[in-house]
């Protein structure tokens, strides 16, 4: 079979995946006892459910609902929120609080990138060395650490900088609060950059800020990962034959790393870094909530604990159209770059 | 992810011990040293023998009270009492570290001594008395090897052989030996028992040395709980390795609620334990049986195989596990044992595609072998092909992966109690206190939180470390498969 | 997450009960010597700085108050069912009534005079002339006909069984029970003279219109019933337009993030002595206490303060009056000494109990082994009253000496005491024993840590008493389900009063209501005379409260002999456990005076009577100054 006609049936499977998806959730969602009547109404007025549940549409039967899910998912109308906020378009909801998810994401993947990977390519030209433990061993803890522990002790530690740290996270560079949603206003008006200089930037500098503990938590386990993938990779290729085989003929140390080695070492690491989508996704949840970043993570968990379906059901169809839009991806790199990949 | 295929042939070509002479045979030809590792054994044994009853009591109890109806509770729980009256020597009745002061010495601990170093001893010694049986372990497989096995070499030698050379994996099967010690031997290690301290605080009286009035009183652990609680305030605050008002050593400290911390953490190690082993359980087996399946008739039992498991794959799984619990709160599965049940449910569902492709590709490899063609055409039937050819090479693959995803499920399991979802108490859990602490990191009271948070990043790396070992052990030329490692633990990070 | 607890705990709350509040019957003297009666200024405070700051500030009106909110939901005010969109709702939206500085006394605000019929069916208000709605247009009878109906028949509305079942306005329904849209029985005579006609006297009317769902809204403005032209979409409305005739406007909403309103110089009354309030949302309890700290608000309410924060040691009350207390709480983290003002509002949080599955010596048990002084110390940090009546203390027949009198005297079961022996004792005399114990399951609000604590204390106590409790937490609208379906055991709930007077709370004991084969009992204990000796006397005490509901003296004297009977058959048969009133607390900095609030806690309040300083800072901690938008 081609390479790409494997990627067109990878490409194709994902349909019935996304279909298979849903229907998971919505069993999951519409099965369970949860009533989002009485989370709209409350207990003072019982008689007031009967009336809500039938403005939702929770009487007729559940296929009807089902195929209505369905298709008013897949057509993109994704309906509105019943609970918290009710009567706004899922979709209005979705726009307001997905850009700080993004910027959220964008941070952790490239500090995990930034550091992870030159960290793992040292690691792995020195190996062996005290250099070496200390970052491999560093690496393995710091991807061991679960999120939500990690992020609790950064606040507390950056709460308290003044006193532990000997300066003021606070009001370092810019001033900004330790928990806190990112203001991404100055992107709505780039020419900001232009016209007014100094506080474009400083507006950046502290969304970038106010956005950094939280994406080096949620970068953690990406980041040990990147590290001991590269490490390995930098080490099986430092010993392969064509390596050796360049240094034979005389080619530089300098340009057999760069030319040879971490070319073919960052094959292994595509995977990983858009695994990074899985991990961001799962761990937006406990780390918006507890660094108060209010982004797509956060209200999904408000509207699950408000029984908020239709949101609930909204985001969640976002979530898997981004992975499953990450798994194709993924698929295309390694049909592009590499070779060695078998297809039975 | 690739797998070479030449270990795989390795182990295929390993002879089973010739059947020349069963071993039974062997060891009567030259019965000395199988008797004194016997008795060996059975003296190891004898000192724990009523621990070890009141443990497996104790499991079958929690099985019996996951199945509706609870039969034979009363009975088990009759047997399970019978078995604590059994004298161990590794117990709190032998080792007591519970007494009081009188105003001049402790009485009723271990010789007098101070509690913390009657407990200190009680541990080190739980903890001597396993590393005894590791070494007695390794002893009696030297002795297999050069008395009883015919054959001089096996590929498994090969494999200890780079094990034993593997530090890294060394360390990860120490800190996992530790951590099932911790859980197992819990009733041990603790400073007080869970029933006392954790489950029924008001049903036992104890004394300690009141200083107020200067004299011996008595109180139930309770009102003594109330009274040495953790709030972060200063002055009220009991941290570790220190006493409280009442006398009674807390190693770790305690709790908002009084409880001590280490028992708390002792006994929440065992939930972690059973949830992550039954999910492994239960999603290696779903995941094997696919695997066989898949790789046996190929065609349309892999398509579909691939469809569902990417689609549980494509959902995210943090969220989908708190979706799951959310809304199956309150229903029998989540009443029983703490909620246990329903996580290991969810965990199984959500678990078994990465465990299923990581042996896929193996099982595949296996498939196409000579043998399984010589065995068809020998008319074999396909269950017993798979049972007999194809498993037992496929297992060892299973056992490095779920390795890597324990680590990731005992963090998933944390995170979700952590947001108030996974288990509810009284049955202790880890992330449920490093959730109870967060307000007091930054205060006197910082141990709630940090103690648990420090023991799961070494318990995970344990898992990890020992995962990276057998790995490497069964096939050095590995490093391919670190990213199939990677996606198992991304399976379960995020938390 | 523990600690947000507190936050969705009171939210959750806000939504069980509503977001209206109450008006004093049992002479609950709403509060700090303010009340001039009769005016329609709501707010006219003249006591001495609010918060029992010595100081007096000289009040810059170009300052904007600085707070804090959780998440915002809507600003339709008959949608809104929570707290933090109730907070906002009040400061843009006037109706007729109004509970001054949240006391429980209510006065006319849109209205100026009103007449009630001599059946006590028939009410005629007259409007205060020359009120004007934030778009200019006059206020008018026919903007509050056209809000009424909206309430009542919009498919935005969340709260039509206010006035259809609470208030009872005449109105026709179809066969099944549904509203017939524009049958109201609620005429504007004329463009000043609005005729309400109620199908039977009710004595809390006046209260009941107090609440925002009440409001005026101009006529036409949102075409979500029939005949509205719906001058702007609805979630314009909902979300960025809300016209009232409050005395602020709203500016500027980012959902999730922060909300703002600025003074509305039109305002009927006296325009707001600030320039506007700044709410940033915030809901997780570090962040809310760091955001805090930083000096980033003026004033934070309860539970704003996170409980775990809370450290009784730095409360020094200097004055009690009545339910309130004013005092200072500090020095909190940055250094300085907070101003501090609490008050026991009208609520409750009591244990329930499904008593066709849990039978009374183990609802007995529960009720020995309960402290609730030690309850409320424990696990609520003494942040509130220990309750032994489903009443609150302020509306309790006869004021707060009554209540502590009959709770001292009269409860069966140790006034702050823990008496695990006769717990023990109750069930063996029942043939419970330790070979045959009874299993119970407990179910509380799901982020709520404070009652699983609770539950942990009671559990602890209970083993004693051969009693197995398992906790579990559930979320709000799923515990509610489960309640009305008959599937809880123990639970635990709060409840904010509708309307401020014990009948609001006690028909939650009134038997026939508790019925959960019904399709809406009220609450969810199954109180028949199966279960309980004293159902029988419950049921008749609440049918003479029914027979009795005009607002007279004599009614009145009936109502509250009814409500003690009520109490004491609860007492007898245990069908709640009364856990505690909650107080609602606030702490503001020194450049801020804030009138007290009354009984109707803080999300009543209108905060066109606030004074700021003119500089911010130097109140004991140096930081800077709040950021005012």
């Amino acid at each position: 079979m081609s390479r790409w006609r494997y990627f067109l049936k990878r490409v194709l499977l994902m349909v019935p995946v996304t279909i298979t998806g849903m229907t998971i959730v919505f069993v999951v969602i519409r099965l369970g006892p949860i009533d989002p009547a009485a989370a709209i109404v409350g207990m003072n007025n019982p008689e007031g459910i009967a009336r809500i549940r039938e403005q939702l549409g929770l009487t007729q039967p559940l296929w009807q609902q089902y195929i209505e899910f369905m298709v008013d998912l897949l057509t993109f109308d994704l309906g509105q929120s019943w609970v918290i906020a009710r009567g706004t378009p899922a979709y209005d909801l979705i726009l307001i609080y997905a850009p700080r998810t993004i910027w959220l994401g964008v941070w952790s993947v490239l500090i995990a990138v930034v550091v992870g990977i030159p960290l793992g390519f040292y690691a792995g030209l020195n190996p062996n060395t005290g250099g070496d433990y200390f970052a491999s061993f560093g690496g393995i803890v710091w991807r061991a650490m679960p999120n939500f522990w990690l992020a609790i002790i950064l606040v507390a530690v950056l709460s308290q900088s003044q006193e532990l740290l000997g300066f003021s996270w606070e009001s370092w560079i810019v001033e900004t609060d330790i928990v806190t949603p990112p203001d991404l206003a100055f992107f709505t008006e780039p020419m900001g950059l232009l016209t007014n200089t100094s506080a474009w930037t400083n507006e950046l500098i502290a969304a970038l800020k106010a956005v950094a503990p939280a994406a080096l938590v949620l970068g953690s386990a990406s980041m040990g990962n990147e590290m001991r993938i590269g490490r390995t990779a930098v080490l099986e290729t430092i010993n392969s034959n064509y390596v050796e085989t360049a240094r034979a003929k005389g080619v530089p140390e300098r340009a057999i790393v760069w030319k040879h080695v971490f070319r073919n070492a960052l094959i292994p690491l595509v995977p990983i870094i858009t695994g990074e989508a899985f991990l961001l996704i799962g761990g937006s949840v406990v780390v918006e909530v507890v660094f108060a970043i209010n982004g797509l993570g956060y209200l999904f968990y408000t509207a699950i604990q408000n029984a908020d379906l239709p949101l609930v059901g909204s985001i969640t169809f976002i979530f898997i159209l981004v992975l499953v839009a990450t798994n194709i991806l993924q698929d295309f790199l390694y049909t592009l770059i590499d070779p060695r990949i078998g297809y039975e | 992810m690739s797998t070479s295929s030449n270990d795989v042939e390795s182990i295929g070509n390993e002879i089973e011990d010739a059947e020349d002479v069963p071993l039974t045979g062997r060891i009567a030809a030259r019965p000395r040293p199988a008797t004194v590792w016997l008795v060996g054994v059975l003296l190891l044994v004898a000192v724990e023998f009523g621990a070890l009853l009141g443990l497996i009591f104790e499991l079958l109890l929690t099985i019996a009270g996951l199945l509706p109806g609870d039969p034979a509770a009363g009975l088990l729980a009759g047997a399970a009492s019978v078995a604590a009256e059994i004298p161990t020597l590794l117990s709190r009745e032998t080792i007591p570290n519970g007494g009081y002061f009188d105003g001049g010495a402790w009485v009723n601990t271990f010789l007098g001594l101070e509690p913390m170093y009657a407990w200190a001893l009680r541990v080190v010694l739980v903890y001597a008395y396993t590393f005894v049986w590791l070494a007695w372990l390794w002893r009696g497989y030297q002795w297999f090897r050069t008395h009883y096995r015919q054959v001089d070499w096996t590929p498994r030698d090969d494999m200890v052989g780079r094990l034993q050379g593997h530090r890294w994996g060394q360390f990860g099967l120490i800190v996992v030996v530790g951590f099932l010690v911790f859980a197992l031997f819990a009733p041990a290690v603790s400073p007080v028992t869970a029933q006392d301290n954790i489950y029924n605080p008001y049903g036992n009286q104890f004394q300690y040395y009141s200083e107020t009035t200067d004299s011996v009183a008595q109180t139930s652990a309770g009102v003594a709980n109330l009274q040495s609680t953790s709030k972060g305030i200063p002055g009220q605050n009991v941290g570790p390795l220190s006493y409280d008002d009442f006398g009674r050593f807390h190693p770790f400290g305690t709790l908002t609620t009084g409880k001590d911390l280490f028992t708390y953490m002792a006994y929440g190690a065992r939930i972690s334990l059973l949830i992550g082993l039954s999910t492994m359980l239960g999603a290696g087996g779903i995941a094997l049986v696919l695997a066989m399946v898949t790789a046996y008739y190929k065609g349309l039992a892999d398509l579909a195989t691939v469809l569902a498991s990417d689609s549980v794959q494509s959902l995210p799984f943090l969220l989908m596990a708190i979706l799951a619990t959310v809304i199956f709160r309150g229903t029998w599965l989540d009443s029983t044992y703490g909620g246990a049940p329903l996580l290991i449910v969810v965990f199984t569902f959500f678990y078994w595609p990465f465990l299923w492709r990581a042996v896929r590709g193996p099982a595949f490899q296996i498939a196409e072998q000579e043998w399984i063609d010589a065995a068809k055409s020998y008319g074999q039937k396909p269950s017993v092909i798979m049972r007999k050819h194809m498993i037992p090479y496929v297992v060892s693959y299973m056992l490095i992966y779920a390795s890597l995803s324990l680590g990731g499920v005992i963090i998933a399991v944390a995170a979700l109690s952590f947001l108030g979802l996974g288990i509810s108490p009284p049955t202790p859990e880890w992330g449920r206190i490093i959730a109870a602490g967060q307000p007091y990191v930054a205060s006197p009271s910082w141990h709630i939180s940090l103690i648990p948070g420090i023991m799961i990043t070494l318990v995970v790396t344990g898992f990890n470390a020992f995962g990276d070992g057998i790995r490497d052990a069964i096939d050095p030329q590995s490093g391919g498969s670190e990213d199939g490692a990677a996606a198992a633990a991304a399976g379960g990070g995020g938390g | 997450m523990t600690d947000d607890s507190d936050l969705s705990r009171r939210r959750f709350l806000q939504a069980t009960g509503s977001t209206a509040a109450a008006a004093s019957i049992a002479g609950c003297s709403g509060g700090g010597g303010n009340g001039s009666q009769g005016g329609t200024d709501a707010g006219g405070t003249n006591g001495s700085g609010g918060d029992g700051s010595q100081r007096q500030i000289e009040a810059d009106p170009s300052k904007t108050l600085e707070l804090m909110n959780s998440s915002i939901t809507t600003f339709d005010p008959i949608a809104a069912t929570d707290t933090a969109s109730g907070v906002v709702i009040q400061q843009i939206f006037d109706g007729l009534m109004n509970y001054p500085e949240a006391n429980t006394a209510v006065e006319p605000l849109l209205a100026s005079d009103y007449q009630v019929s001599e059946d006590f069916t028939t009410y005629t208000f007259s409007l205060k002339e020359g009120a004007q709605f934030h778009n200019g247009d006059p206020v008018r009878a026919q903007d509050f006909a056209y809000a009424f109906e909206r309430l009542a028949g919009s498919e935005n509305s969340s709260r039509a069984s206010f006035i259809l079942d609470s208030l009872g306005v005449e109105a026709e329904t179809d066969g099944e029970g549904n509203y017939q849209p524009g049958s109201m029985n609620v005429e504007a005579v004329d463009e000043t003279t609005l005729r309400i006609q109620l199908t039977a006297p009710f004595h809390a009317t006046l209260e009941m219109l107090a609440y925002t769902a009440f409001a005026a809204v101009p006529e036409g403005l949102v075409g979500d019933i029939q005949g509205a032209s719906g001058e702007i979409e609805y979630t314009d409305f909902s979300s960025n337009n809300p016209v009232g005739a409050g005395p602020f406007q709203l500016e500027n909403w980012q959902q999730g993030t922060e909300a703002s309103v600025t003074r509305f110089e039109n305002y009927h009354g006296e325009p707001a002595s600030i320039a506007g309030v700044h709410w940033q949302v915030i809901t997780d309890s570090s962040a809310i206490y760091n955001y805090a700290m930083n000096e980033n608000v003026d004033s934070l309410f309860d539970p704003s303060l996170p409980l775990t924060q809370y450290d009784p040691e730095k409360l020094n009350v200097q004055r009690e009056e009545g339910p309130q207390a004013f005092g200072t709480y500090g020095p909190v983290r940055n250094g300085a000494t907070m101003n501090y003002y609490h008050i026991t509002p009208i609520n409750s949080y009591y244990l329930g109990f499904n008593m066709a599955k849990v039978p009374k010596p183990v609802r007995q048990a529960f009720a020995y082994v309960t402290n609730q002084q030690l309850i409320v110390d424990q696990v609520f940090k003494g942040t509130g009253a220990p309750a032994y009546h489903l009443t609150p203390p302020s509306i309790y027949p006869g004021g707060v000496s009554a209540y502590e009198q009959h709770a001292k005297n009269d409860y069966p079961y140790g006034y702050n005491e823990t008496r695990i022996q006769q717990a023990k004792q109750v069930m063996e005399e029942a043939g419970y024993g330790p070979n045959n114990q009874f299993s119970v399951q407990w179910t509380d609000y799901a982020s709520s840590d404070t009652w699983t604590q609770a539950g942990q204390i009671l559990r602890d106590q209970l083993r004693q008493a051969h009693i197995n409790m398992n906790i579990q937490s559930a979320d709000f609208s799923t515990l509610l389900q489960r309640g009305r379906n008959g599937q809880l055991e123990v639970y635990t709930l709060g409840w904010i009063a509708d309307w401020p007077a014990p009948d609001n709370f006690l028909q939650l004991l009134n038997p026939p209501q508790t019925d959960t084969s019904l399709e809406a009992p009220i609450s969810y204990l199954n109180w028949s005379q199966e279960n309980g000796s004293a159902a029988q006397r419950a049921i008749d005490a609440y049918e003479t409260v029914i027979d009795n509901q005009a607002p007279t003296d004599q009614a009145t004297q009936k109502r509250n002999q009814a409500y003690v009977q009520i109490e004491e058959a609860n007492w007898e048969d245990v069908a709640f456990v009364n856990m505690y009133h909650s107080w609602e607390r606030r702490y503001s900095y020194d450049w801020v005076d804030i009138p007290p609030y009354g009984a109707m806690g803080p999300s009543r309040q209108k905060f066109d009577d606030v004074k700021i300083a003119e500089t911010r800072g130097g109140g004991g901690g140096g930081g800077s100054g709040g950021n005012s938008s």
